[in-house]
């Protein structure tokens, strides 16, 4: 499996919003025929098992060599990636092998103004919205829930004044 | 105080540094969750400039902070807020109070106005270069004179977007800072707003090798990258051979089989995680090929393709699909030249790229040359059908690098047009044509760079596929035995409509005409789709050119204005006339030329 040597101590660490592959190389000692089926499972860890086998989204092919999953289609946590691999004509023949994987938090991207532009004018007698809640990006999702910022506490700080 | 930041609705004051806020209640919570907040008026002082910054703290994780920047300048009149965004998102990412820029690819901006705004008088963006002044520890800004290198460097000064290639960057690579301002002036006010940028590094120190120097296309050669580092970390390491790529890996070592040639230089890409590259040139290596590797590669069972091509990952794939088909066009050439010399009209067996000069020959015809041709072709065409036949079991991955590997491979395995069956050519224009919306619908995550690499191998591919599907018709080639033997084991609508009286044509034209309309109209929609992914990347006044031996296709964008009596290559194209009112809104242009001229006779 490539990359290989992961635990489950021990795993490779992707941000959600991030996309990777699990290659593998398979080698066949055989000469007669070399159809195979090859079979990715994917399951929930928690510190010390990995029991519950979970549905990935459909468009991840799961019956490839490789394994590729798109950024933010598995939610945080520890994962065990099985690839199974079966002679087509002998169904007794298999073999497989492990990988884990940790899916981490992204970053938020905090913006005060929309886009996240550096600097804006304002008028004198104009109010100014600053609306960390509406225009941020959480990488971890599509969008940025307003309402997350129940769950992200916001409080703004004035940081400084300079003249130009 | 003393050092600790005071957040604004705190009410101590800090004599030696007391708050600007000239009204320290003069704010109020946007929303009943405080997740915005409005700044009232006449509580900032014009002519002035304001820093604001806000800190998310997790709830549940409250070691998780996030924290963002806006400068606000406060002036007497009542500007609308312009916001400006980068057109590529994921090129921008957010690093404290600047955005990441990769100097390796260019950086395309688009500004719009939040909220209601009367008409807009005029757009300006001008370009600062900064640098830190350290006793402060703020950027200092320099006016950038942008006039030298309009149309040249610099794309859409005067419009909504902006546009500034990487020859900038490249040019001034001491500057790490960059400041990005448009300035909207509207019937009674003028708003300015700016994205500044920070240069993202690209990865630095390492070098990369490969052994052994030289083999076969069966060879396995390893390709070892060591030492790169990066700040971002290291995405991935791409391998390139005269533009098509050969292999793509997370890790710094790769095993690849090459293609034939002698001297070959290859190039590795290093990329970082923010999509920043750095190109590493591999010392040159020869690759021999002779008929026996080849058909050890299609047959034998430890090495045979179908056993790889089952067990191996795309990289293999890719790599074996490039060198079998490059062995394959070498085969196509030399039949093509040993029939020539027998004195067999070149242009009734082949269609010859863009870059060929035709050469009248007046050597006399020899029959069992024609048939020894024959029999090469279509022995040679009948393994190229069976292993693109195997390509329509590759999953294609929504990433700019399966897809550039794939498409790289297809434009191969399409360029010996008289070597492709209907078979061949319904499984590639089907194939290139599932690649084509797959990079469409990421069109707006990739560099220019690599989506310009990409559209190049469709867009050949799709100039391949007309050209095999359209030749026999045109008589260019010779019909193949398998499309033969298949028309002639076909009962379907060709027996109904052989009823009607106007069917004038044989059997086997019958069922290439309607794959060729099949086709015909698979592959505008996959130029349009080409064309719509590329134009996100072309600013009014840039021009995007693909110059291959089977395709040339210029896309551009320009003012109506600018547009009379322009001159594409060497042919005149006249507008019809422009009223004033139009002379600013734009229009995109493509100019594409195939080899294939459409001059067809429509049988049904």
């Amino acid at each position: 499996m490539i990359p290989g040597g992961s635990k489950l101590v021990n795993p490779f660490q992707y941000r959600r919003n991030q996309e990777f592959s699990i290659v593998s190389s398979i080698t066949l000692n055989c000469n007669d025929s070399l159809s195979i089926t090859k079979q990715w499972i994917v399951k929930n860890c928690s510190t010390t098992i990995c029991s519950i086998e979970i549905l990935l989204d459909p468009i991840i092919v799961t019956t490839s060599s490789e394994l590729y999953i798109p950024a933010k289609k598995l939610p945080f946590g520890v994962y065990e990636l099985q690839l199974t691999v079966i002679m087509s004509r002998y169904s007794w023949l298999k073999s497989s092998s492990l990988v884990y994987v940790q899916i981490a938090p992204s970053d938020i991207t905090v913006n005060l103004v929309p886009l996240g532009t550096s600097m804006i004018t304002s008028g004198y007698g104009q109010d100014l919205l600053l609306d960390p809640g509406t225009y941020s990006i959480d990488l971890n999702e599509d969008s940025f829930d307003s309402s997350v910022s129940l769950y992200y506490h916001s409080q703004v700080f004035l940081l400084k004044l300079f003249l130009i | 105080m003393n050092s600790l930041l005071l957040t604004i609705d705190d009410l101590r004051n800090d004599s030696s540094n007391p708050s600007c806020l000239s009204n320290r209640t003069g704010w109020k919570f946007g929303h009943s969750n405080q997740s915005s907040l409005i700044i009232l008026s006449r509580s900032l002082q014009s002519n002035q400039t304001y820093q604001f910054m806000v800190e998310m703290s997790n709830r549940q994780n409250a070691s998780q902070h996030a924290t963002g920047y806006v400068l606000v300048k406060v002036e007497d009149t009542r500007p609308i807020m312009i916001a400006i965004g980068c057109v590529i998102n994921t090129l921008c990412a957010p690093n404290s109070e600047y955005q990441f820029v990769n100097p390796t690819t260019q950086i395309a901006l688009f500004s719009i106005p939040i909220g209601n705004y009367s008409r807009i008088e005029n757009i300006i963006w001008n370009l600062y270069s900064g640098e830190i002044n350290s006793t402060a520890n703020y950027s200092q800004w320099i006016l950038f004179n942008q006039i030298q290198f309009e149309n040249i460097w610099f794309f859409g000064r005067n419009s909504s977007n902006f546009t500034a290639t990487k020859q900038l960057f490249l040019n001034y690579p001491s500057i790490q800072f960059w400041k990005f301002e448009v300035v909207y002036s509207f019937s009674s006010e003028t708003s300015v707003s700016s994205l500044n940028f920070i240069i993202n590094q690209s990865p630095q120190n390492g070098c990369c090798s490969i052994s052994p120097s030289n083999g076969t296309i069966a060879t396995l050669f390893t390709i070892s990258c060591s030492n790169w580092s990066d700040e971002d970390g290291i995405k991935d390491y791409s391998i390139y051979s005269q533009k098509s790529m050969i292999a793509f890996s997370s890790l710094p070592s790769i095993e690849v089989r090459l293609p034939f040639g002698d001297n070959q230089v290859l190039l590795v890409e290093i990329r970082d995680e923010l999509n920043c590259v750095t190109q590493y040139n591999l010392s040159s290596i020869s690759v021999q090929t002779d008929s026996q590797t080849m058909s050890n590669l299609l047959t034998s069972p430890n090495n045979s393709i179908v056993n790889l091509l089952s067990t191996g990952h795309q990289n293999t794939i890719g790599q074996l699909l490039t060198s079998v088909s490059q062995e394959f066009n070498r085969m196509s050439t030399e039949n093509i030249n040993r029939a020539t010399s027998n004195g067999i009209p070149i242009a009734s067996i082949s269609v010859s790229s863009l870059t060929n000069q035709c050469q009248s020959t007046n050597i006399s015809f020899n029959q069992s040359a024609l048939v020894e041709f024959n029999k090469d072709l279509n022995s040679q065409a009948n393994t190229l059908e069976y292993i693109i036949s195997l390509t329509q079991n590759l999953p294609i991955a929504t990433t700019s690098n399966s897809i550039i590997l794939q498409s790289s491979s297809l434009a191969q395995l399409t360029k010996s047009t008289n070597h492709l069956t209907r078979t061949s050519i319904s499984i590639a224009a089907d194939k290139c044509y599932q690649l084509t919306l797959a990079l469409h619908s990421m069109s707006m995550k990739m560099t220019q760079e690599d989506a310009q690499i990409a559209a190049k191998q469709l867009i050949q591919c799709a100039s391949n596929v007309l050209t095999a599907v359209n030749s026999p018709l045109q008589e260019r080639t010779i019909v193949l035995d398998s499309d033969a033997l298949q028309a002639s084991g076909s009962f379907d609508d060709y027996e109904i409509e052989l009823e009607s009286e106007w069917l004038k044509v044989d059997k086997n034209t019958y069922y290439q005409q309607k794959i060729a309309d099949q086709v015909a109209n698979q592959m505008n929609e996959l130029v349009s789709r080409l064309t719509s992914t590329l134009n996100i990347h072309i600013n009014v006044g840039q021009q995007l050119v693909i110059n291959t031996s089977e395709v040339f296709m210029s896309l551009e964008s320009q003012t109506m204005q600018s547009l009379s009596n322009k001159q594409f290559i060497d042919g005149l194209i006249r507008f019809p006339s422009i009223t004033t009112n139009q002379n600013n809104s734009k229009i995109f242009i493509r100019v594409c030329f195939h080899i294939y001229l459409f001059i067809r006779n429509h049988y049904f």
